[in-house]
C-alpha cells in the first residue's frame, strides 16, 4: 500500500514538473523566434482578425521595452488576456507577461499583504475603486471594455426559459452570483431594473463561472452570469441574451499598481489594452466597447 | 531511542512553520469587536447549520465507516488493497472535484439522482441533506482508516479466548471488541466532526450556497473574504476553536495507519 501511495504521489509530482517544463519550453521557443524578427512582423499565432491594427498601434512603442510584466486579473478573463499576451509579447520581444489569474478579492488581499505585481484588472469599476482607496493602484484606472450580463441555461433548455422573468419563477432552479461579488451586485441592479424578485436556489460563491458550471451539470434551469463566461461551458450550455433596455454591464477596468517594477511596461500594456487593437481582441471574446 | 542529529532543529522549524500562520490569524482577529461581529445577520444561521451538518455527517460516517474499517482489517478479504485505495481516493481529490463527482451520481441528472427526482421529486443539491451528503463523503475516509487501524491493533487471541470461554459473538463484540477499540471510536468521531465542520469545496459544488439552507460557516467565511477580511478571520476562529479542542482531546490516541 505504501508503495502504491508513493507511486501515485510521484506520478502527480512528475506530471506537475513536466507540465511546468512544457510551459517553459513554449515560452523559450516563442521568444527567440520573436527576437529573430524584431521588425513589424507579428507571428501568425494570433487568431484575431485585428493583426494589422495591432502592428500599427504597438509598433509605436519603440525604444524597446524590457522586463517581466505581472498582471493580476480575474480568472474568467483568461481567454482575452492570453490573446493580449501573445500580441503584446510579439510586438515587444523584450517583455514577458506573467498572468496571475484568480479570484479578485483574493488577489487584492495578496496585494495588500505585499505580493508584487504590475497591473491589476478587475471585472468592475467598484472593485478597482476599492483597490484605489487602499492605495494599491497608481494613477487613474481605465475602463477597457464592458461585460454584459446574460442568461445561461443547460443545453436543450428543458425548462423553456425565454427571458429574465424565469429568474423569478419559483418552480425553476435558479442560480445567481453571491451578493458580495461584482456579478451578484449586477444581478441586484438587473432585478430592480426589470422589476423582478429573483427566487434563487443558490447564491454562488464561485461567481459567474460557478453558475455556468451549475448549468453545465444540469443542476439549474437558468442562471444569470457575465456573458463572457458562458463560452467556458462549451456545448453543455446555451446563452440567452438580455435585451439592452433592461440589461446591465460592468466596467472591466485596468490600472497600474503602485508597486510596479517597471511603470513604462505597465503603461504600454494598458495603452495596448485600451487601444483599438485591444478592443478588437475583447469584442472577439464577447466583451462590449466601453 | 536516540534522536538523530539535526532532528531537533528541523522539528522546531516544522512546528513554527505550522504554528505561526495560525498565531498570525489569532493576533489579527478583531477581538475588540467580537460581540458585534458575531451578532451580524447570517453568522448565527451559518454556525447552527454547520453544527447540525457536522454532527449528522459524523453519525453517518461512523455508521458506514465502522463496518468498512472492520472488513478492511481482515487480511483475507479478497480485493482488500483495491478497496483500500478506493477509500483513500477521496482524501487525495480536491474537494471541489469531489463535489462534481457527487453531482454526476446524485445530482438532478446524475446516474442515481435522476431517479430520485423522477420518482420522488426530490433532489439533493441545494438542500441541507445535500450538505450532509457532501460533508460525509469527505469525512468518511478518516473514520474508515482510523477504525481499520483500531481493529488491527486488537489482539485477536483475546476474541478467541472469549469465544473459547463460551461467549456468543454478540457479547464478544459488546464486552471485548468495543472496549478495545473505544479510543479509535472516539478518534474517528472527533476527526470526522472536525473535518466536516471545516468542509468547503464539496459543499459549495454539490449543495450550493443559500443562507439558512446550505450556507455553512466555511462558505460564509469565504464570502466574507470578498468584503471584510476581519470578519472572515473571526469566522475562521469560530472554526478553529472547536477543531483545536478536538485535537487536544485526541492527544496521542490517533496513530495514522498510512
Amino acid at each position: 500500500m505504501r508503495k502504491q501511495l508513493a507511486m501515485v504521489a510521484c506520478s502527480v509530482l512528475l506530471w506537475g514538473t513536466t507540465s511546468c517544463g512544457d510551459d517553459d519550453s513554449t515560452a523559450d521557443t516563442t521568444s527567440p523566434s520573436a527576437t529573430a524578427e524584431p521588425t513589424t512582423e507579428v507571428p501568425a499565432a494570433t487568431d484575431a482578425p485585428s493583426t494589422t491594427q495591432a502592428e500599427t498601434t504597438t509598433v509605436v512603442t519603440e525604444p524597446a521595452l524590457e522586463g517581466t510584466l505581472t498582471i493580476m486579473a480575474p480568472g474568467p478573463f483568461k481567454g482575452l488576456l492570453e490573446a493580449a499576451k501573445t500580441e503584446f509579447e510579439a510586438a515587444n520581444p523584450g517583455v514577458t507577461i506573467e498572468l496571475n489569474l484568480g479570484h479578485v478579492p483574493t488577489l487584492l488581499t495578496q496585494l495588500e499583504e505585499g505580493v508584487v505585481a504590475d497591473v491589476l484588472i478587475t471585472p468592475d469599476a467598484g472593485t478597482m475603486g476599492q483597490a484605489g482607496t487602499k492605495g494599491l493602484t497608481a494613477g487613474e484606472p481605465a475602463i477597457f471594455a464592458k461585460v454584459p450580463m446574460a442568461l445561461v441555461v443547460p443545453a436543450g433548455n428543458a425548462a423553456g426559459v425565454v427571458d429574465v422573468s424565469s429568474l423569478a419563477n419559483e418552480a425553476l432552479r435558479v442560480a445567481v452570483c453571491a451578493a458580495e461579488l461584482p456579478c451578484g451586485k449586477l444581478a441586484d441592479q438587473l432585478a430592480t431594473k426589470a422589476g423582478l424578485v429573483i427566487s434563487a436556489d443558490t447564491l454562488e460563491p464561485g461567481g459567474s463561472p460557478g453558475v455556468v458550471t451549475k448549468a453545465s451539470t444540469g443542476e439549474i434551469d437558468v442562471g444569470l452570469v457575465f456573458a463572457t463566461d458562458i463560452a467556458a461551458g462549451g456545448d453543455k450550455v446555451a446563452k440567452i441574451a438580455i435585451p439592452d433596455d433592461i440589461n446591465v454591464a460592468s466596467d472591466a477596468s485596468v490600472a497600474a499598481l503602485t508597486v510596479a517594477d517597471d511603470a513604462d511596461v505597465a503603461a504600454a500594456f494598458i495603452a495596448f489594452l485600451t487601444s483599438e487593437a485591444g478592443l478588437a481582441l475583447a469584442t472577439g471574446k464577447g466583451f462590449l466597447a466601453p | 531511542m536516540r534522536t538523530p542529529r539535526g532532528f531537533g532543529a528541523l522539528g522546531v522549524i516544522a512546528a513554527l512553520f505550522l504554528a505561526l500562520p495560525v498565531v498570525g490569524l489569532v493576533i489579527r482577529a478583531p477581538w475588540s469587536a467580537v460581540a458585534d461581529r458575531l451578532s451580524r445577520p447570517g453568522v448565527g444561521d451559518a454556525l447552527q447549520l454547520s453544527a447540525l451538518c457536522a454532527t449528522a455527517s459524523t453519525v453517518a460516517a461512523m455508521v458506514l465507516g465502522i463496518p468498512l474499517g472492520w472488513l478492511l482489517a481482515n487480511d483475507r478479504l479478497p480485493g482488500r488493497s483495491l478497496l483500500r485505495a478506493v477509500v483513500l481516493v477521496p482524501l487525495l481529490l480536491p474537494p471541489l472535484v469531489s463535489g462534481i463527482g457527487l453531482l454526476s451520481v446524485l445530482g438532478r441528472r446524475g446516474m442515481a439522482g435522476k431517479w430520485l427526482d423522477r420518482w420522488f421529486g426530490f433532489t439533493l443539491p441545494f438542500s441541507t441533506a445535500g450538505v450532509i451528503v457532501a460533508v460525509t463523503f469527505v469525512a468518511l475516509p478518516f473514520v474508515v482508516i482510523t477504525m481499520e487501524s483500531g481493529f488491527r491493533s486488537i489482539d485477536r487471541r483475546l476474541l478467541g479466548a472469549a469465544a473459547t470461554l463460551g461467549a456468543a459473538p454478540g457479547p464478544v463484540t459488546r464486552t471485548v471488541t468495543l472496549p478495545l477499540v473505544a479510543p479509535s471510536l472516539a478518534a474517528s468521531a472527533a476527526l470526522a466532526w472536525a473535518r466536516s465542520l471545516g468542509e468547503f469545496g464539496a459543499t459549495v459544488t454539490f449543495a450550493g450556497n443559500l443562507p439558512g439552507r446550505t450556507q455553512t460557516l466555511p462558505l460564509a467565511t469565504f464570502l466574507a473574504l470578498e468584503t471584510d477580511l476581519d470578519q472572515a478571520i473571526l469566522l475562521s476562529m469560530l472554526l478553529l476553536g472547536p477543531t483545536v479542542v478536538v485535537l487536544a482531546l485526541l492527544r496521542n490516541r490517533w496513530r495514522p495507519s498510512l
